[in-house]
């Protein structure tokens, strides 16, 4: 089959623990994955095979739940359940860790870097949302402090090329936000799962925002500015996929590639072609 | 619902997944009952719970519960249940009170006392477009309507947190060499900001804070102590209420150090918010700018005023600019007449410098709200603190824009808050040393400046929270 996907390589990554998430960097030439073993392990290619080139090990204290590259992969940053983000630099091989952000409550559950690679976004399940700045001198400092969210935000994305931060949360909605005057305020709710929304992913051009919920839907918005042709009131619109089969798992995450020519398996699809994803 | 509460306490306390039998420790006193031992528990389905005997018999068991004096007095957590009860049970607990009062005998009536914040007075200035001294009037009309005794103004009260604060810095300020904590000094009026450091960064930066006490609870302290005896009352036979701009003074008042053993009570039996006021006025059916207004009353060892008087240095007190002013005088011998505040990374974060021939003698900087506070504390765990004193607030944009304070449907935030800062600004100001009365109860009542009634009195202590992680209580 012309489309099928190949598999290369299998390591057990995190001893006697869960892998709970794996990044590219921006090259593409490293994976980061963290775990319940509370490390975060980088991995590269050496001939045919996959190794670990490097094991961070003194930086949390509990589990790593999720790694992020910085725009300009020289940055990892990881978010930890013991309520700390930790900022990694590399340097050639090795990867030191050069601050950390605390200030959240408790159990830290995402982090993204602004396609800018000078703000960082954290959210966790004391149900806010901070922004962070970093300034030249890789100092960081809390910009913003955003309790929009009722209930544990599960996780937080950026638009690849405003500064618009979205998150997602257990208390059903996805809310956006933007920066005005001096503050960061929650410009947009998304309102229409039924259950948590676990995770948010938006498209290349940033036209288009996937969420993906524990009621077992896909859902695709859109933005319509004020004076639409359409004549849509309010800010966005969502098209509903895939609802319907018990047997459909759990969404959990959701990451939207680059579209390209040829078919794709990612396809967004309508309500009329029935069950996709 | 959104809570009530200022973003710092919202993060600290505020939890929806506590199990009762986890995390709240409160002991619920229940009644034995003479009988036999074993009995078996049968639930309804209506959810009730009932006894079952070994004979048959059963009897409806009551629910445990914890009533909300008990829950605002224990610190161990409010759950957004309670949160619930904090924020529509108060101005209900206050007719009670006033109601009980009416029927009880003679002997057991108790002496009401309502302290009024400038904050809530202003933001109901803006709303019902009144002036500051109409509406204080008016309020006290309103009040005695109720059955009020007393109406006070915690402007008087906070002369005092002014002077203590302003004392206690210039002696950290010269014991420094002795000490690696004294400086900065962090204000310490704000209990939303209490609880977040107590909680949050615990015996770090508890050494920092300022000990003197908030104007609600040094007029706790006047009213309790001082008026109970000039009236020849016990502190239990006065029911001091306070109307304040936000929901975490509730907590503040509930907190232990501001009980008193000996008679059982507290010194500020009740908060009311400014909209827990406004809802009182509703509810009476009440046209506060129609009412006649009344004279005010004079505050415990003060004199009457025909208006209300204030203090310079913004909506939250003033503490930077009093304290920087002092500070100048004291150890420096300069006079600052005008103080300049100059905005940093945002307008909630503001710099004040002394500076003498190119040097910086002193800088004092206001932070308010959470990002500012989280940045400050930050700085401190790091030892980059350049400040030698923070006013530091939860809410952005100070008290005048508390949680509790009005809103109004029709006007924009920002052109209401522009309007209750006007408003609060446009009251007489005057120094702390010169407001009539409080040289006088320095002596009459403290006996002295640096006397021990003085530090019982118009000081306090904070509490580390040690957070209890146990194992039940991890969540994914």
């Amino acid at each position: 089959m012309k489309d099928s996907l190949v598999l290369l390589s299998r390591v057990p990554a995190h001893p006697d623990s869960r892998c709970w998430f794996l990044a590219w960097n921006p090259a593409g030439t490293l994976l980061a994955s963290c775990g319940g073993d509370r490390t975060i392990r980088i991995w590269g290619t050496e001939g045919d095979s996959w190794i670990c080139k490097s094991v961070l090990s003194e930086g949390h204290q509990r589990t790593v739940r999720k790694v992020a590259w910085s725009p300009c992969g020289n940055y990892l940053a990881s978010a930890s359940f013991d309520a700390t983000t930790c900022i990694w630099k590399k340097n050639q091989d090795d990867f030191e860790c050069v601050t950390t952000l605390e200030g959240h409550e408790n159990e830290v559950k995402s982090v993204a870097w602004a396609p800018s690679g000078n703000l960082l976004a954290t959210c966790s399940r004391d149900k806010s949302v901070w922004v962070w700045e970093v300034d030249e001198e890789d100092e960081y400092e809390c910009v913003s402090v955003l309790n929009s969210h009722t209930q544990d935000v599960k996780h937080v994305v950026w638009h690849p090329s405003q500064e618009l931060l979205a998150s997602a949360s257990y208390d059903d909605t996805v809310k956006l936000y933007r920066e005005e005057e001096d503050d960061w305020v929650c410009c947009a709710t998304l309102e229409g799962h039924e259950s948590t929304v676990w995770s948010l992913a938006f498209d290349p051009s940033g036209q288009r925002l996937a969420s993906c919920s524990d009621d077992r839907t896909v859902r695709i918005w859109r933005q319509y500015l004020p004076g639409n042709e359409q004549g849509h009131q309010g800010t966005v619109v969502s098209r509903r996929l895939a609802k319907g089969e018990p047997e459909l798992c759990r969404v959990l995450h959701l990451s939207i590639q680059q579209p390209q020519e040829a078919r794709h398996p990612w396809r967004t699809r309508s309500r009329d072609e029935g069950p996709g994803l | 619902m959104a809570s009530p509460f200022s973003g710092a306490l919202q993060l600290t306390d505020l939890d929806d997944f506590i199990g009762p039998s986890q995390d709240c420790i409160k002991p619920v006193k229940v009644d034995k009952r003479p009988g036999s031992g074993v009995a078996k528990i049968h639930i309804e389905d209506d959810g009730s719970y009932f006894q079952v005997t070994q004979d048959g018999g059963t009897r409806r068991l009551e629910k445990a519960k914890v009533s909300l004096n008990d829950c605002l007095a224990c610190s161990g957590c409010v759950t957004s249940a309670e949160t619930v009860l904090i924020t529509q049970q108060s101005h209900e607990e206050f007719r009670k009170a006033l109601g009980a009062n009416k029927t009880a005998a003679p002997g057991q009536q108790k002496l009401v006392v309502v302290s009024v914040s400038p904050q809530s007075r202003a933001s109901l200035a803006a709303r019902l477009q009144l002036s500051p001294t109409d509406t204080a009037r008016k309020l006290t009309s309103f009040f005695k309507r109720l059955g009020v005794h007393l109406v006070f103004d915690t402007a008087f009260s906070r002369n005092f947190s002014l002077l203590e604060s302003q004392r206690e810095f210039v002696r950290r300020f010269r014991g420094q060499a002795d000490s690696a904590q004294a400086l900065p000094v962090l204000a310490s009026a704000c209990p939303g900001w209490i609880c977040y450091a107590e909680k949050t960064h615990g015996s770090f930066i508890i050494p920092h804070i300022s000990t003197a006490r908030s104007p609600q609870q040094v007029m706790g302290a006047l009213v309790k102590d001082f008026l109970a005896q000039q009236q020849h009352l016990t502190p239990d036979q006065i029911y001091h209420v306070t109307v304040m701009p936000c929901y975490d003074k509730k907590l503040e008042a509930s907190r232990p150090d501001f009980f008193n053993q000996e008679y059982q009570t507290r010194d500020v039996d009740c908060v009311l918010t400014t909209g827990e006021v406004f809802k009182l006025l509703e509810e009476e059916g009440v046209s506060l700018s129609e009412l006649e207004p009344a004279p005010l009353d004079s505050p415990p060892g003060g004199v009457s005023a025909e208006e209300p008087t204030s203090h310079r240095g913004g909506g939250s007190g003033g503490y930077l600019e009093h304290v920087f002013r002092h500070a100048a005088q004291e150890l420096f011998g300069i006079h600052v007449a005008e103080v300049t505040y100059r905005p940093l990374r945002n307008k909630d974060f503001q710099e004040v410098t002394l500076e003498q021939e190119g040097r910086v003698l002193l800088r004092f900087a206001a932070a308010y709200g959470l990002r500012n506070i989280q940045s400050l504390v930050q700085k401190l765990k790091r030892g980059r603190c350049p400040y030698h004193y923070v006013e530091v607030m939860a809410c952005p944009a100070g008290c005048l824009n508390g949680g509790g304070q009005l809103k109004a449907p029709d006007t924009p935030g920002r052109e209401l808050l522009q309007q209750v800062e006007r408003l609060y600004g446009a009251v007489r100001t005057e120094a702390p040393e010169d407001a009539p009365g409080v040289r006088e109860l320095y002596g009459r009542w403290l006996q002295g400046e640096a006397s021990e009634r003085a530090g019982r009195l118009l000081h306090t202590r904070y509490h580390a929270v040690e957070k209890t992680s146990s194992g039940l209580s991890i969540r994914w």
